[in-house]
């Protein structure tokens, strides 16, 4: 199985639930029919029409508190776009404070019409002072209403990733059912007050793979500090999503198998309502 | 030989102001602690990377000028006395004579300034490096102690050790006073006959009694 992982050291960051402090949709070429929505209060959604064969675009941005690309060079994004391979595609640019400029994801418009998480590094060294996300025709062009979703942007300075997982990377849905009790009443009156998040729980031997000493401190520090995020970008072979940590336990059970097991416990984080979580493909369920 | 830069550890925790200005990069570090060395150049987080310029005191968080970040430092240092070499040998000498105290990991606060804690700091060191010599002195004198205790064959127990040398100063002094006596009757015996003399002789006797009583095995 892949090694799941985990964000760290974050710096700025957007979950593409609001728009308060990107400004209004820019235009270039011959594009109509522009808008910058927020959708199920936890996306980005751009959509255009494109109206000739030249190259057109539509870019939202957002002047950062400045930060800089060496502590966060690290980028993720996650997007999808209408198109397969042809229309509104996805770009990341980064306008340093030098006014020097970066496209920290896709030096191309990229395209995929499922969720995607992409990677990017920023030139270390600068100072970021503006982002724009892209919705981009170019250089292959067509005509036609496209759109492209943005769920969120991330830089950060390293990954925590986990060096064995006896391949138990669990997923479970406690539903809050509240078991009413009548007096003098044979049975309960059961009433149904929805559903906690998904918890997502991690474990594994601590002694097999490269632990090490500040390997196992370090991630019990990042779930010590973990309420410094509003959330983290876990990664594994089905379950991608956003988590805050809940719990980190180890246990170094008795008789002749003394080697420690950890159990890390992680809580999916959503504004969005839990009937959208298979829109997002979070929990990657076949 | 043990160095006491071994000895302390710097802890470094980020702060915020905590209001609505605080931006998402400070709020992400906010409590973040991280062990470092106070005479750094730059304070490496190893989740963070590179988050302050400690020669000119403020956070590279937004890169290399400070764009107004109001974040601080809190700087802690721990001292681990259990790796100061000297100090764990007076702890063990103590602990022969049933004087007993623990060496412990100590922790204070330096000054939020960096220019400062290393000021407070150099102070410390300092000092600690000054009492070095003087803490080995006073352990060679425990070693001389008890090297002399074990050449007038007292007991092994330290306490007993102590009583013992106590009591063989009080037998050496009576001997002494005894032979001084001897002398004393000696002359008196010159004036009176042998009455003097006899009574010197008896103390003179009492005295290595005393002595030899000391020397006794107590259980």
């Amino acid at each position: 199985m892949a090694t799941p992982t985990l964000t760290l050291g974050h710096g700025e960051m957007d979950d593409c639930s609001t728009k308060t402090g990107w400004g209004a949709v820019q235009t270039g070429g011959n594009i109509i029919n522009e808008t910058h929505t927020v959708l199920f209060g936890d996306v980005f959604k751009l959509d255009a029409e494109c109206t000739d064969a030249l190259d057109e675009y539509i870019y939202i941005e957002k002047d950062v508190t400045n930060f800089s690309s060496t502590v966060y060079n690290n980028f993720l994004v996650r997007y999808y776009t209408s198109a397969a391979s042809n229309g509104l595609g996805a770009q990341v640019e980064v306008i340093f404070d030098d006014v020097t400029s970066e496209y920290v994801f896709g030096s191309t418009p990229q395209f995929s019409p499922v969720w995607t998480t992409a990677t990017g590094t920023l030139t270390t060294g600068k100072t970021v002072d503006k982002i724009r996300l892209y919705a981009k025709d170019e250089p292959d062009s067509v005509t036609g209403a496209h759109t492209v979703y943005f769920d969120f942007i991330l830089f950060y300075n390293t990954k925590f990733v986990f060096p064995y997982v006896n391949g138990e990377v669990t997923v479970n849905t406690p539903q809050r059912y509240v078991d009413i009790p009548i007096p003098g009443r044979v049975g309960d009156i059961t009433q149904y007050l929805g559903a906690e998040n998904p918890v997502i729980t991690v474990s594994g031997d601590m002694q097999i793979g490269s632990w090490n000493t500040p390997k196992g401190e370090t991630l019990h520090r990042a779930c010590v500090e973990s309420h410094a995020y509003p959330w983290q970008w876990f990664t594994s072979d089905r379950v991608n999503c956003k988590v805050t940590l809940r719990n980190f336990s180890v246990t170094q059970p008795g008789g002749s198998d003394t080697k420690p097991r950890y159990t890390l416990n992680m809580k999916l984080y959503s504004l969005s309502c839990g009937s959208n979580y298979e829109y997002f493909e979070w929990l990657g369920l076949p | 030989m043990s160095s006491v830069d071994d000895a302390v550890t710097y802890v470094f925790t980020w702060r915020t102001r905590h209001d609505d200005k605080v931006c998402v990069k400070c709020a992400s570090l906010d409590g973040h602690v991280v062990f470092y060395d106070l005479f750094a150049d730059v304070l490496v987080s190893d989740t963070h990377g590179a988050i302050w310029d400690l020669n000119s005191d403020h956070s590279l968080a937004h890169g290399p000028h400070t764009y107004g970040c109001r974040c601080t430092l809190d700087v802690d240092v721990e001292v681990d006395w259990t790796k100061i070499a000297e100090f764990q040998e007076l702890r063990d000498n103590l602990d022969r004579f049933n004087v007993k105290f623990d060496l412990v990991k100590e922790r204070f606060k330096l000054s939020s300034s960096i220019a400062q804690a290393r000021s407070q700091m150099n102070q410390f060191l300092g000092d600690l490096r000054q009492i070095k010599p003087e803490l080995m002195e006073v352990n060679k004198l425990f070693t001389t102690y008890l090297a002399l205790g074990d050449a007038a064959g007292l007991p092994p127990d330290l306490v007993g050790r102590l009583r013992g040398l106590e009591q063989m100063r009080v037998g050496i002094q009576a001997v002494n006073t005894a032979w001084q006596m001897m002398q004393a009757g000696g002359v008196l015996a010159f004036f009176t006959g042998g009455g003097g003399l006899l009574l010197g002789a008896f103390m003179a006797v009492g005295g290595l009694l005393s002595l030899m009583q000391i020397r006794r095995p107590q259980y």
